[in-house]
């Protein structure tokens, strides 16, 4: 094979590459967006709090065992971790109130 | 005599039409005096940083709802079933927690959906598009809350039937 025919199959082989990848990441962005995954997505680039803006979850690994008798003490225990949760979301103040959205709050 | 009466109320009278005026009355006509177009930049601002915030507490709500139904409820419910002492009050709720957070997983991507349209869309030249926007935003926005607070109630009434079960267990250890 002589060497023109072999720089001009390593060209098509280049270029065939890099147009199957600009098409599946293509494809790939349309479905992150049209199936509504990319305001799932807590990694979004630019939706990630800031340091100050974290607002951890309890730190605790405690899953309630899925076995076992079920006691008065199994029951105080589930109930104490399971407040702890509760709290937590408690403190979120008034998700999705109608405010911000307000005509007063836009300035409209 | 008269003139005194009939001239302050009917000044009266078209103060009150013009005061009642509700504020989503916007006169879109207008492009000097639409506040939408006057404010656009502070307004898609606005919209901006909310779309921020909202997202983070999605993401704080979603952790929590998994955490409830992955460490509590779904091993309660088994070790329930398990243990031969199966709670119907209880498992109803388990299933009401999963429809309804389901509910608020598209309701929320719906909203977000919204909220992306709206800030995409152009405020300066068709203020009117936006406001109708902004209002399908807004209904949107509302269905979410519901199904939070609904999901917030229904967390509070499983935790309100395992102190009654806890009651029971305590009461029967009496009579024991």
């Amino acid at each position: 094979m002589s060497p023109n025919r072999t720089n001009h199959n390593l060209l098509v082989l280049g270029i065939l590459s890099v147009s199957i990848a600009i098409i599946t990441t293509v494809v790939s962005l349309v479905v992150y967006h049209n199936s509504g995954d990319i305001y799932l997505d807590r990694s979004r680039p630019g939706f990630l709090p800031d340091e100050d803006e974290v607002q951890k979850l309890p730190e605790t690994n405690y899953t309630f065992p899925s076995s076992g008798a079920i006691t008065e003490e199994a029951l105080n225990e589930y109930i104490e971790h399971f407040q702890e949760v509760v709290d937590y979301i408690d403190d979120l103040e008034s998700p999705f109130s109608s405010a911000p959205l307000s005509d007063e709050s836009l300035g409209i | 005599m008269k003139r005194y009466i009939v001239l302050p109320a009917i000044v009266g009278i078209l103060l009150a039409i013009f005061l009642s005026r509700p504020a989503s009355a916007l006169d879109m006509t207008d492009p000097d005096n639409n506040p939408i177009v006057h404010n656009c930049a502070s307004i898609k601002q606005s919209l901006r940083s909310l779309q921020r915030t909202d997202a983070r507490v999605r993401s704080y709500l979603g952790s929590s709802y998994e955490r409830i139904l992955g460490s509590f409820i779904t091993p309660l419910n088994l070790r329930l079933v398990s243990a031969n002492q199966p709670n119907t009050n209880l498992t109803t709720l388990h299933s009401e927690i999963v429809d309804t957070r389901k509910n608020f997983i598209s309701e929320y991507t719906s909203y977000a959906q919204s909220l992306d349209d709206l800030l995409a869309s152009d405020c300066y030249g068709h203020p009117e598009d936006f406001y109708n926007k902004l209002v399908e935003t807004r209904r949107r926005r509302d269905v979410l809350s519901t199904t939070t607070t609904n999901l917030r109630n229904l967390i509070a009434e499983h935790l309100t039937a395992v102190r009654k079960l806890k009651n029971t267990l305590g009461a029967k250890d009496v009579a024991e």
